[in-house]
């Protein structure tokens, strides 16, 4: 017989186990019966409507349509489309809340934490920046934007061996990926190896030679180690690349598509036109006027572009069209569309129209010198110089530092062949920008012209500081240390002589008068190898000159190269008889004797 | 009839109830969780200002100036006669101008320095220990977007009968936007040294300029990146020895700590650096914040020269490096306000911490609400509460904190830089007292 305590116990076990079971029953119906589903996950914790009264129609009704949708059906991908919305048009604490939703109910997508680390970057939080890209990593080892960030959030927080890591995955992703490069090289430099620095930026901007950043850094390089002329080289190819940009970044792109906030749209389309995609940033503008067709800001932003995208007839209509707008409106057209339609009326020829927009202007905007520089302008084109005076001189008045009007009026005494009242124009043009080229050109002409060689030199080197690959500025201010040179000859300063033909030189190898100063007069010092390659370009610009064979050749001779002397002397030789040059002949002949003895 | 036992049922009941209730648990726990967010917009029922102050022009007027293009002001007691005055530099006539208070409340302007092409910064400091306050003067050449080789540096020196000589110390370099002097290299018969930040462009530089006696320096780069606004001096670390930090903007948008080792030689550390390369990092000034004895940083970003399409962006606002020793840093994001400049500290509300202040140079001046002077206000735990000073007037770049009055209460002093479209709404030196 089965002890009453012993039957007791098997009678409780069995109550416990059917307790548990009912219990792990009773949980699991439980859970199933009231679990939500995935929409109402959705549905339950999705951001509601920003407040949007302010924002263009459009994007007011696809707002609410995205809200409408995701609210119905809480599907993953209207939240989804509803989250893109807001963080384009910049609803960042709604966005940040719509990415967060889709990350815990569908956290696979790597999007979600990237845009996240996107809204926490541009509030500067970098370190939670960093946590979202990690888990974007985490989840897509493979998108190559958030790696680099990575790189170069670690490179700003002097965490070096961490950025090398990162930037390490994004070369792996793309091998010879540039953005990683750089900021590779920038690590060498932070950790003083300026030479493998150096050595990794100029294989970088030999793969890319477009690409902005590398020279930039390579010129700053450049100049730390006092080698200028290697750092203008690349600050001025820095600068023909254009603006700064970014990687590519799709996803960022996709966001991008769903902006509808003019404001926004503006700044994208500038930064693509700044970086050399004008196309894109055309785009971007367009779209912008589209979003808000009523405001004449908008038009005249556009105007600007389509002016600086070379397209006088599409400026000419969406400038009219802001003017008109205001007009409509019965506010003041702005001055800045005023200035621009003047101005593109007389590059179209309409001086006539031009003249009408800018009289407009000027009464819309009776303080503003910009409008009355346009008038002078127009007026000139329209032949009535007295009057185009007056409205430069007018606007002196108003503003004695402006330097279109200073050097309009400038330009104005020139076509009076005022000389000596114009140059004072051009200067006081330089006041508020010292590097104005128009400005600079004409004072360094002239001041070469009056024999005025100290102050030429300073236009001179201000102008070839500011557009130093530009060929034209090139050999202005060859011509300029040409003449320097010539001036130290002349007062028996031959090193000085020889430093200016040397700069004059490496302006515009090609200028046979620079070539022959240069080449003869290093030779006459006995630096037989510096003289050889300009008198090597004198020979190749005056082949039938027997002189320049004669001078070449004793340079050969002296470098120990008697074969070519010899072959340059003989062909010297034939040329100076050709022409009857006695003199020459007899010199050269008397160095082949030498050569033959 | 055996009396029958509830407890089992009671048992099955409970272990039902505790599976129901784990059930609805699990549910809880996988409910989607949204963290709260900084961003997250706040609605707060209006409420009386903390601090309110009325302004009052002084100085040469608006329309004298036509349109002031004020880069820098600074409240410093130039002639030491212990009225605060004003110095400020003005680049529409390339000025530097200093505003004196010759009694209380009383002031006079008078040009200090001209031909200073696009002046943007002025600091006085006696540069070799004789009593007077020279002038340092940071020339850009010119203020807008150039990366030309236009910069100078110039002291105009305090002689004794209240002249001042000018030096031309660094010329044709990249653009200058800060110069400021310290005892940086262990002199000991009173000569300062020279930091120089160049913005430049392109192009740009951090540079020590070592005092040789006699207006000669050496001159010795710290750092080559484009970009540096301003470079302000202080023992960051602790060791005795004056450090300087630099707010490094352009394609970097960094804050660099150069710490002295002593014996003329400085390390180049990155304290701190946004991936965002349209930060607009836009001024950075040492203040000891949370007066914990150490020096602090507070920046701003909201600079918007550089677009054609110049305005506010969402991320513009300023922020705290907090020194939490040895030279290392915190960062605390303390507001938003678009096209910030010009962070500056001051306790605005008497309750002995130490409030902030920024101005706004770049906001959309056609929402006639956008800020354009904000206070955040301290709680004593450095928490700071956003409150509007003003809304007008628009376009303000540089700002300073002082009491110029001696009633213990700091003023704060405003410039208008009104070199783009409106031309509305503008000032040049505008004086705020607290009402």
């Amino acid at each position: 017989m089965a002890s009453p305590v012993s039957s007791n116990n098997i009678s409780t076990g069995r109550m416990i186990a059917a307790a548990t079971i009912l219990a792990v029953v009773g949980g699991g119906g439980t859970y199933l019966l009231l679990r939500p589903t995935l929409p109402e996950q959705v549905r339950g914790a999705f951001p509601a409507l920003p407040d949007f009264k302010s924002e263009p129609t459009i994007l007011q009704g696809k707002l609410q349509q995205a809200y409408t949708k995701t609210a119905t059906s809480g599907s993953v991908a209207d939240l989804a489309a509803y989250g893109r919305l807001l963080h384009a048009n910049g609803f960042a604490a709604e966005a940040s809340q719509a990415w967060q939703v889709l990350l815990s109910v569908d956290p696979t997508e790597p999007r979600w934490s990237y845009y996240l680390a996107h809204l926490r970057r541009d509030s500067g939080d970098m370190g939670e920046t960093t946590l979202w890209l990690q888990q974007t990593v985490e989840i897509n080892p493979n998108y190559r934007p958030a790696w680099l960030q990575l790189g170069d959030m670690a490179l700003k927080s002097a965490r070096f061996e961490r950025a090398r890591n990162y930037y390490g995955e994004c070369l792996r992703l793309l091998p010879g990926a540039p953005y990683a490069r750089i900021g590779l090289a920038r690590i060498e430099q932070q950790e003083g190896k300026r030479d493998s620095a150096q050595k990794a930026l100029l294989e970088l901007v030999e793969d890319h030679p477009s690409f902005p950043s590398a020279h930039n850094l390579l010129a700053q390089m450049y100049r730390e180690s006092g080698d200028q002329s290697r750092a203008n080289l690349h600050r001025w190819e820095g600068y023909r690349a254009g603006r700064f940009i970014t990687m590519e970044d799709p996803w960022m792109r996709e966001l991008e598509i769903q902006c509808f906030t003019p404001a926004k749209l503006f700044i994208i389309g500038m930064m693509d036109f700044q970086a050399n995609r004008g196309d894109r940033g055309q785009s971007a503008y367009e779209k912008a006027v589209q979003c808000a067709p009523k405001d004449p800001g908008n038009h005249e932003l556009l105007g600007d572009l389509y002016r600086k995208l070379k397209e006088p007839q599409l400026a000419r209509r969406s400038l009219s069209q802001s003017i008109s707008l205001s007009d409509a409106a019965g506010v003041a057209p702005s001055l800045l569309a005023f200035i621009h339609l003047a101005a593109v009326e007389r590059e179209l020829g309409e001086f006539q129209t031009s003249r009408e927009v800018a009289e407009r202007g000027r009464i819309a905007h009776p303080r503003s010198p910009e409008i009355l520089v346009e008038l002078g302008l127009t007026l000139t084109a329209l032949g009535e110089n007295e009057a185009a005076g007056v409205a430069f001189r007018d606007a002196i008045e108003l503003s004695p530092h402006d330097t279109a009007a200073q050097f309009h009026l400038g330009e104005w005494w020139l076509r009076k062949d005022q000389t000596d009242q114009a140059i004072p124009h051009f200067e006081k043009s330089l006041v508020l920008q010292p590097t104005f080229a128009p400005a600079l050109r004409y004072l360094l002409q002239y001041t070469l012209g009056t024999g005025q060689l100290d102050s030429a030199q300073d236009y001179a080197d201000t102008l070839l500081g500011a557009y130093y690959g530009d060929s034209e500025v090139r050999q202005l201010v060859a011509i300029c240390y040409l003449r320097l040179g010539r001036r130290g000859l002349e007062r028996n300063a031959v090193s000085e002589a020889i430093t200016h033909f040397q700069i004059a030189y490496d302006l515009d190898s090609d200028d046979v008068d620079i070539a022959f100063e240069l080449g003869t007069l290093q030779l006459a010092q006995g630096e037989f190898k510096a003289a050889t390659p300009p008198l090597e370009v004198l020979i190749a610009n005056r082949p039938t000159d027997a002189s320049a064979h004669l001078f070449l050749a004793q340079a050969y001779l002296m470098d120990g190269r008697p074969r070519a002397a010899r072959a340059l002397l003989e062909k010297g030789l034939t040329l100076a008889e050709q022409a009857g040059n006695a003199g020459t002949a007899g010199n050269i002949r008397e160095m082949l004797e030498a050569i033959t003895r | 009839m055996p009396q029958r036992s509830l407890k089992p049922y009671l048992v099955l009941a409970a272990g039902a109830v505790v599976g129901v209730v784990a059930g609805i648990g699990i549910i809880r726990m996988n409910a989607v969780k949204v963290v709260p967010h900084s961003d997250q917009a706040e609605t707060s029922p209006a409420r009386e200002p903390l601090i309110k102050f009325s302004p009052e022009a002084i100085g040469t007027s608006v329309e004298e100036f036509g349109r002031p293009e004020v880069t820098h002001v600074q409240i410093v007691d130039l002639d030491q006669d212990g009225l605060p005055d004003v110095l400020y530099c003005e680049s529409s006539t390339n000025t530097v101008r200093w505003v004196r208070q010759t009694s209380r409340n009383v002031f006079e302007e008078s040009i200090v320095a001209t031909d200073v092409a696009g002046p943007v910064h002025v600091a006085a400091a006696d540069v070799y220990g004789n009593g007077r306050l020279d002038l340092l003067i940071a020339s850009m050449g010119q203020v807008l977007p150039n990366s030309d080789s236009i910069g100078r540096v110039f002291v105009f020196e305090a002689m004794a009968d209240g002249s001042f000589k000018r030096h031309l110390l660094l010329d044709r370099v990249a653009r200058v936007t800060d110069v400021r002097a310290a005892n940086l290299t262990d002199h000991s018969d009173g000569r300062l040294d020279l930091i120089v930040g160049q913005f430049g462009y392109d192009e740009g530089e951090t540079r020590l300029l070592v005092n040789q006696g006699d207006w000669k320096f050496s001159s010795q780069a710290l750092n080559g990146q484009s970009g540096c606004i301003h470079t302000p001096i202080g023992d960051f670390d602790g060791d005795g020895r004056l450090d300087i930090a630099a707010l490094i903007s352009q394609e970097w948008e960094e804050v660099h700590l150069f710490r002295n080792l002593g014996a003329g030689k400085f390390s180049d550390e990155i304290l701190w650096g946004s991936t965002n390369e349209d930060f607009g990092s836009s001024g950075m000034k040492q203040v000891d914040l949370n007066q914990d004895g150490k020096l602090d940083l507070i920046f701003s970003n909201g600079d918007g020269f550089d677009y054609s399409i110049r305005g506010p962006r969402a991320w513009h606002g300023i922020q705290w490096l907090e020194n939490i020793g040895e030279g290392k840093f915190d960062y605390h994001r303390i507001g938003e306000m678009p096209g910030a400049y010009a962070p500056s500290a001051a306790d605005l509300d008497s309750d002995g911490d130490l409030d902030l202040i920024a101005v706004s140079g770049f906001g959309d001046w056609s929402n006639p609400d956008t800020v354009t002077l904000m206070a955040w206000i301290n709680d004593g735990e450095e928490n700071f509460e956003p409150e509007v000073i003003a809304t007008q007037p628009i376009q303000m770049v540089t700002a300073d904190a002082g009491d110029l009055d001696g009633d213990g209460i700091p003023e704060i002093v405003t410039g208008g830089y009104h070199s783009f479209p409106p031309f509305e709404h503008m000032s040049a030196i505008t004086l705020w007292r607290r009402q």
